[in-house]
Formats: C-alpha cells, sequence, structure tokens
C-alpha cells in the first residue's frame, strides 16, 4: 500500500515534470512562431510597398507618356504604302514589252480626338509618256485634307481630294491591290495618265449620311479649282489647279447616293460637275459638264460595277461608260471588263485633250489574293481599239501590294 | 423521306457552340438600339448619336469575334479587315479597338458612354454597370 502510493506520488511528479517540460517547449514553438509571423508580416508590409511605389510609378509613367504622346507629331503612326510592278506586251502606252514600275503610293492618316481627323497621300510615278527618251520619275501630291466631323450628316474637309464622280475614283483612290483589274477604265484615267475626267480638285467639301428604315442615303459636295489643260509632251491633258486658279470660275461637283437595307452590298447614285476650262492656246474655252449615275453591287460571290458618264458644252456632248463582272471565288477572282468613249464629233473638249478619241477595250482576266489586304497577282487580257489608230492585244501581268 | 430530312438539315442556321451577348453603356445613346445600328456602328458608317461619339470595341481574334462578325455585322474576318483597311484608307478613319479579356470590354463599356461591345453569354451574369441590348 505504502509503496503504491509512493509510486503514485513519482508518478505525478514526473507527469508535471513533463508536463511543464513540454509547456516550456510549446511556449518555445510558439514564440518562435510569434517570431516568424511578425517577420513574415513585415515581409508582406515591404511588399505592398513597394507595390504601391511602383503603381505610383506606373502612373506617372503612364501621365507622362499620356502628356508626350499629345504633342509627339502623328504624322507617320498611321503610314502605308500602295505599289504595284507591272509587265506588259506592246501596247498604246508602251512601244515594247516591259516590266515596269507602277506606281508607289504612301498614304498617312491621323485622328485627334473624336472629330478632327487629316489623310496625307503622296505618289510616286514614273512617266509612261511612250516614245520619250528621257523617262522621269515624279512626285504628286494626290490628297492632303483636314477634316472635322460635326456628326453623320456634317463631315467638313479642306485640301486635295478625289472628286466623287461615280464609283471607282472614291472607292479604290490608289489602292491597286483592291481592285480585279490591272488599271482603271481609260477614260477614268488620272489626269496625267489620259483621263478625260478630272479626278482631283483642291477646294472644300462637305459629305455625310442619314440613315433610315429604307437605306442609307448619302452625299458629298466639293467646291475648288476647276482643271485647265495643260501641254505635256506635245498633247494637251487635264491638270488640277492646286496652287491657283487659271480662272474665276469654280468648279462644283455633287454625288447622291443610296445604299438600300434589304440589299445589303449595293449602292446606287447620281453625280455631277460643272466647270470652265481652256486650253494652252485659248482656242478651247468653254464650261463642261460632265454628268451620270453609278450601280455597284457586291453579293458573294458576284461584284458588278457600272458607270455612265456624259459630257456636255455648248457645242457637242460624249459618252463613256463601262460594265465589269467579277466572280469572287476562294481567293481568286476572274472578271470580264468592257469600257468605252465616244466623243462627239465636234466636241472641242475632246478633241482638244490627247485622251479624248473614240475608243473602247475588252478587258477580261484574273485575279490571285495572296493576301486580300496586302497583295494580290493579276493577269489579263486587253483588247484595245481606238479610232484612226493602231488597234492593240495587250497581255498584262502586275504584282499589286499594300504594307 | 431521308433526302427530305437531309435537306430540311442542311438548311438550318448553324449552331454556334459560343453565345454571347451586346453590352452597351447604360447612360448612353445605345440602350434601345436595334441590330441594324450595331451593324452600322461596327461598319463605321454611324458615328454619333445625340452628339455622343460612338466607340464600338471588339474582342481580340478568335471563335467570338468570328460568330459576331457573322451573325451581327454579315461578314467574315477577312472581309471585315477589308473593309476597314479602305475605310482608314479612304476616310482617314480609325479601326475600333480590340480587347484580349471580358473584363476589360466590360470595364471600357462602363466608362466609355458612347461605347459597345460584345462578351461570352456564359460570362454575362452578374455584371454592374453596362446594359445588355439584345441577344442576337
Amino acid at each position: 500500500m505504502k509503496g503504491f502510493a509512493a509510486a503514485r506520488k513519482v508518478l505525478v511528479l514526473i507527469s508535471l515534470f513533463l508536463f511543464v517540460l513540454n509547456a516550456n517547449a510549446f511556449g518555445g514553438e510558439l514564440d518562435e512562431l510569434k517570431k516568424e509571423v511578425e517577420k513574415q508580416k513585415s515581409v508582406i508590409e515591404q511588399l505592398e510597398k513597394r507595390i504601391e511605389e511602383i503603381e505610383a510609378r506606373g502612373e506617372k509613367v503612364k501621365v507622362e507618356e499620356s502628356e508626350r504622346h499629345e504633342i509627339l507629331p502623328l504624322f507617320g503612326m498611321n503610314l502605308g504604302a500602295f505599289g504595284d510592278i507591272d509587265l506588259s506586251s506592246q501596247s498604246r502606252e508602251k512601244t515594247n514589252g516591259s516590266f515596269a514600275l507602277g506606281s508607289l503610293s504612301l498614304y498617312s492618316t491621323a485622328n485627334v480626338g473624336e472629330r478632327l481627323n487629316f489623310l496625307f497621300e503622296m505618289e510616286v510615278e514614273s512617266s509612261n509618256a511612250k516614245g520619250a527618251t528621257d523617262m522621269e520619275t515624279h512626285v504628286d501630291i494626290e490628297r492632303l485634307w483636314a477634316g472635322y466631323t460635326f456628326n453623320d450628316f456634317l463631315i467638313v474637309r479642306a485640301g486635295r481630294f478625289h472628286t466623287p464622280l461615280g464609283w471607282w475614283n472614291t472607292a479604290y483612290h490608289h489602292g491597286k491591290v483592291f481592285f480585279p483589274s490591272v488599271d482603271r477604265p481609260f477614260f477614268l484615267q488620272f489626269e496625267d495618265f489620259d483621263g478625260v475626267i478630272p479626278v482631283h480638285l483642291v477646294g472644300a467639301e462637305a459629305s455625310g449620311a442619314v440613315a433610315s428604315s429604307a437605306g442609307r442615303f448619302k452625299y458629298d459636295f466639293e467646291v475648288g479649282n476647276g482643271p485647265r489643260m495643260v501641254e505635256e509632251g506635245g498633247k494637251n491633258v487635264l491638270t488640277p489647279n492646286d496652287f491657283a486658279d487659271d480662272n474665276n470660275s469654280k468648279q462644283v461637283a455633287l454625288r447622291l447616293s443610296f445604299e438600300p437595307r434589304w440589299m445589303p452590298g449595293v449602292s446606287a447614285g447620281v453625280f455631277g460637275t460643272n466647270f470652265k476650262i481652256e486650253d494652252p492656246t485659248g482656242a478651247v474655252n468653254l464650261y463642261e459638264s460632265i454628268y451620270g449615275f453609278y450601280l455597284y453591287g457586291k453579293r458573294d460571290p458576284v461584284e458588278f460595277t457600272t458607270e455612265y458618264f456624259r459630257f456636255r458644252n455648248e457645242t457637242d456632248e460624249a459618252n463613256a461608260y463601262y460594265i465589269q463582272f467579277a466572280y469572287m471565288l476562294e481567293g481568286i477572282t476572274p472578271f470580264i471588263r468592257y469600257e468605252t468613249l465616244d466623243g462627239g464629233k465636234d466636241d472641242p473638249y475632246m478633241n482638244a485633250l490627247s485622251g479624248g478619241g473614240d475608243r473602247f477595250q475588252y478587258i477580261a482576266g484574273v485575279k490571285y489574293d495572296l493576301d486580300i489586304i496586302r497583295s494580290a497577282l493579276k493577269a489579263q487580257y486587253r483588247y484595245d481599239e481606238k479610232k484612226g489608230e493602231k488597234t492593240y492585244n495587250v497581255l498584262e501581268m502586275q504584282w499589286a501590294f499594300h504594307f | 423521306m431521308k433526302f427530305l430530312v437531309l435537306l430540311f438539315l442542311l438548311f438550318q442556321r448553324p449552331a454556334y457552340a459560343l453565345d454571347f451577348v451586346i453590352i452597351v453603356n447604360p447612360n448612353g445613346p445605345l440602350v434601345k438600339a436595334d441590330m441594324e445600328v450595331v451593324r452600322d456602328i461596327y461598319l463605321g458608317e454611324t458615328r454619333f448619336i445625340r452628339d455622343i461619339k460612338l466607340k464600338p470595341v471588339n474582342s481580340t481574334e478568335g471563335e467570338l469575334k468570328d460568330i459576331f462578325l457573322k451573325r451581327v455585322v454579315g461578314m467574315g474576318l477577312k472581309e471585315y479587315r477589308l473593309h476597314w483597311v479602305k475605310k482608314v484608307f479612304g476616310e482617314g478613319l480609325t479601326i475600333p479597338p480590340s480587347f484580349a479579356t471580358t473584363g476589360d470590354i466590360v470595364g471600357f463599356v462602363r466608362r466609355e458612354e458612347g461605347a459597345i461591345g460584345y462578351i461570352p453569354k456564359e460570362e454575362s451574369s452578374g455584371m454592374e454597370g453596362v446594359t445588355v441590348i439584345s441577344p442576337p
């Protein structure tokens, strides 16, 4: 009994001893833990402070960049180029089968705020004067304008534009990669390439659109310096009066178009322009009116375009039109086009211009899109007949690109 | 009979794996916009309503954008890009920006009065600060 009681006492003492020992050990671990937690808290606080500093610096960098951006020049931030390289058999334009640097069009656009924008387009091209002994390369400012958008109904611009006559001139500008043929219809060519329509104008423009349940009505109105005729390489061509008008009369141009809701991809319009023009000798001094209509439709896989132009002055009248069909397969677009200019026999305007003679062309070809935006290969056959001149059967190829 | 069933199936609209909703700023002019207006906005044809500049945003390229462009704008991606290249080159406009995440799109639409965007339908529940105008 006594022994048992003693053993029990020893047991209690040992338990107590172990308890105290463990308590001490546990307390020690707890302290260690507490220290570790404090340490981690301190690290977290430092990290949080660091993040705040970085964020504050990031914001400051953003503000600085934003302020810098406000004053940085915008030209070139959106800069693109259209170009083409051509191969052609003998033609009215080229005495021999030739490779050719087509054209290089550089453009840049910029938007400031919600309503102000700018556009610049410059073309570098080689002279195509047939028989010329000295091929020149020259630079033209094709388009240069500043614009302000009041609302969808009124956009005002000032500068140099493509005139809103027909469809082609404002749909494609100088972007050959966008259309299936090697070049524009001949009578729609640019002025220095024997075109008979003033496709550029320096002045002011108002344009806009109104949407309705029936569709979208659009208008484009321009007023500016009319063109003049100049003598270049022994022939008369039109040229826009970029720096000064050669008479007191201003050219006006208006186009009204409609895009029906029930037929997406279709656009139809009427247009007209009037201007005073003189030739270099003064023999031609008249008011010329050009008016007409266009119809464009694109419903996969078919694309159809036609434009009709009527030229009129106090002496005579002339007509020009083209019809084009394209069939869009996967990346490949075969097309055909008929184009014609029928100048009035006594028309002083057409008779004075080197591109004004009666002429028609049949064109059939194919366009292959290497990339629908960037690059296209084209090949076409062109039958070219002009009154009083040789007829040509021309084979042409083109690599058009945009980057 | 089998032929008729096959013919019927051939002309069915494809069921898209990914559905989306169109969201607009609740204080802006687009809360009652219909799909024709949305289409015009994404094509750059309608740029202002009640003097407020409209700001469409796209999702970055992928299934969501493809489905939206097909169903609302009526174009494939390549055709849409071509349309905007011509808008930039012809009229000096700027293509709508693209955002990578639903959060970015919702944040933009929440901030900008004239904003409109589209997000996956499955991610649209519980959103605050934007209005769903129409599941197309």
